[in-house]
């Protein structure tokens, strides 16, 4: 193995590759380490990629990557004990060129992206465990491999470890509140046959759907999902861990407590399990990136709280890829440097000017608002009461009219209009 | 079944639907790839978690990899874990827990991430 290397990323997932490649074509000898035998292998996600990204350093992933279906039907849907309420949005052009939304298996797109970065010469090192960064006279020297003497020498360190950043953590680069804001997402992937997946889903050829769901969890929080792959179906729960601390229900059970929803179940029915994965979400956001460079290294990715859990809008990858492109460019130029003099917040502000900074600001009370009580408890079982009281005929008796139906909606679940009212402004303004 | 589902927690208690379509964590478990490290990456302090009040590793481990023994210490398996890191979130008892990822890509092994 070779020992010498300008730049060592840290984690081959979308942000690692993403940096690795950028790196290269910077002209740095890159090694990318990843702690699974394959990329990918220690990878979970919940939902969807925005891969529009991808167009500055694989202008041609369109037609390459190993996709599952492309999203063209992105439904929310709200949960009360029998009934459900949901939006759906049914887009046909995002099937086409250039697309919006698609599914994907990570083992596949993280190693077809690390592949990326082969072919431009960076050294893929798998099953390999980090275990150290060590410094001389204050700047990156080497990184220690677990359980072995090995190290590898390098100049610069892309840390794209992901949501459990045991280095970032050590080196004390984390927030100190991202624990605080970490949620547990556990996911079923349910085998289904493609024809009876278009048929259920009423989908067509590679066509998908991604379902959000709210509500029927309590007292948990959080949030569960359900989108189609190729023959899987992938659904899931998201909890904080703060309610499952305090309430000591075992997280599958919330899941399970989803799967049997009468909304739900038809949608599953006959499926069979194939895997069954947990993973951390950081889901603070721009309050908790943490210190994002210092001395050579480079933090990005979900280490770097780079996720947006804003309710409607679901993203990580594609903000992980772009925090991974501007690593990898101001580590390489680092590298390159022989009297390092640059600012620490250089990579910070390239962050903030970019999609990630912009979006995960302006959006930053958007995660605390979803996870409220009133999102979680309230508005599920307002929503669900309003289209009761209204869809449902009940004559002989008048009807009450829709102004009326809503606020008996709202006497019934016990919730007064100054408190959806402050609720609704306080939507407003997160999501301004 | 439609009109039987009831939330996961009533009066305290799991509802009772939700225990009878329970699986066993081992059935969970079972379509899942691991490569069993011979060493564990985790290790706990039983001189903390027998004295620890609250326990939260035992339901919140969504392999369910702890329980509590008759003298009120922590049984732990490494074997089937899915690396997620909760337990150390979510330990209160100091330096109960020692995590590290395992090595040689040993652990559990996704192939529908």
């Amino acid at each position: 193995m070779n020992t010498f290397y300008d730049l060592v990323v840290v984690g081959a997932g979308p942000a690692g590759s993403a940096s690795a490649i950028t790196a290269a074509r910077a002209g740095a000898k890159v090694a990318l380490i990843e702690r699974g035998i394959y990329p990918g292998a220690k990878n979970v996600y919940g939902g969807v990629m925005y891969l529009g990204v991808l167009d500055k350093i694989v202008p041609s992933w369109r037609e390459e990557i190993p996709y599952e279906r492309w999203i063209t039907k992105r439904e929310t849907m709200v949960l009360d004990n029998s009934s459900s309420v949901t939006v759906t949005y049914h887009d046909e052009s995002w099937g086409e060129p250039p697309y919006n939304g698609v599914t994907c298996l990570r083992s596949k797109f993280d190693s077809w992206l690390a592949s990326k970065a082969q072919l431009l010469g960076v050294d893929l090192i798998t099953s390999t465990t980090v275990s150290d960064i060590q410094f001389h006279n204050g700047s990156v020297k080497r990184v220690a491999l677990k359980d072995t003497p090995d190290i590898v020498e390098c100049k610069s360190v892309v840390l794209a470890e992901g949501a459990l950043s045991l280095l970032s953590d050590r080196l004390g680069l984390s927030s100190p509140h991202k624990n605080n804001h970490l949620t547990l997402g556990v996911k079923e992937v349910l085998k289904l046959d493609a024809e009876i997946i278009n048929e259920r889903f009423n989908v067509s050829y590679d066509h998908g759907v991604d379902i959000e769901i709210l509500g029927g969890l309590s007292p948990l929080a959080g949030g569960a999902f359900l989108y189609t792959n190729k023959d899987t179906l992938s659904i899931g729960v998201i909890v904080t861990l703060n309610t499952l601390k305090h309430h000591k229900i075992r997280p599958e059970f919330a899941l399970e407590q989803i799967k049997a929803h009468p909304s739900i179940e038809p949608l599953i029915k006959g499926s069979k399990r194939t895997e069954y994965l947990a993973h951390l979400i950081p889901e603070g956001g721009w309050k908790d990136r943490g210190v994002l460079m210092r001395k050579g290294i480079y933090v990005a990715g979900e280490a770097a709280s780079s996720t947006l859990a804003a309710g409607i809008w679901l993203e990580g990858v594609n903000y992980a890829i772009q925090m991974g492109i501007v690593a990898g460019e101001q580590a390489a130029s680092y590298a390159k440097d022989e009297n390092p003099s640059r600012s620490p917040l250089e990579y910070q502000n390239a962050i903030e000017g970019s999609f990630v900074g912009k979006n995960l600001k302006k959006l930053q009370h958007a995660p605390d608002l979803v996870l409220s009580d009133f999102v979680q408890r309230s508005l599920p079982l307002i929503l669900n009461k309003s289209a009761k009281n209204i869809l449902t005929v009940k004559d002989p008796l008048p009807k009450e009219g829709g102004i009326k139906a809503i606020s008996n909606a709202i006497k019934d679940a016990r919730v007064d209009k100054t408190t959806v009212l402050k609720a609704f402004l306080k939507t407003l303004w997160s999501f301004r | 079944m439609s009109n039987q589902w009831s939330p996961i927690y009533e009066k305290d208690q799991v509802s009772q639907e939700l225990v009878s379509r329970y699986v066993s964590m081992t059935e969970r478990l079972s379509s899942n790839t691991f490569f069993i490290d011979n060493k564990p990456h985790i290790v706990i302090d039983q001189d903390v978690c027998s004295g620890c009040e609250r326990k939260t590793c035992i339901t919140a481990c969504p392999a369910e990899l702890f329980v509590e023994l008759h003298d009120s210490s922590i049984g732990f398996n490494y074997e089937y874990c899915l690396e997620c890191g909760t337990c150390l979130i979510l330990c209160s008892g100091d330096g109960a827990l020692s995590w590290s990822y395992p090595k040689d890509g040993r652990g559990v092994s996704y192939l529908y991430g």
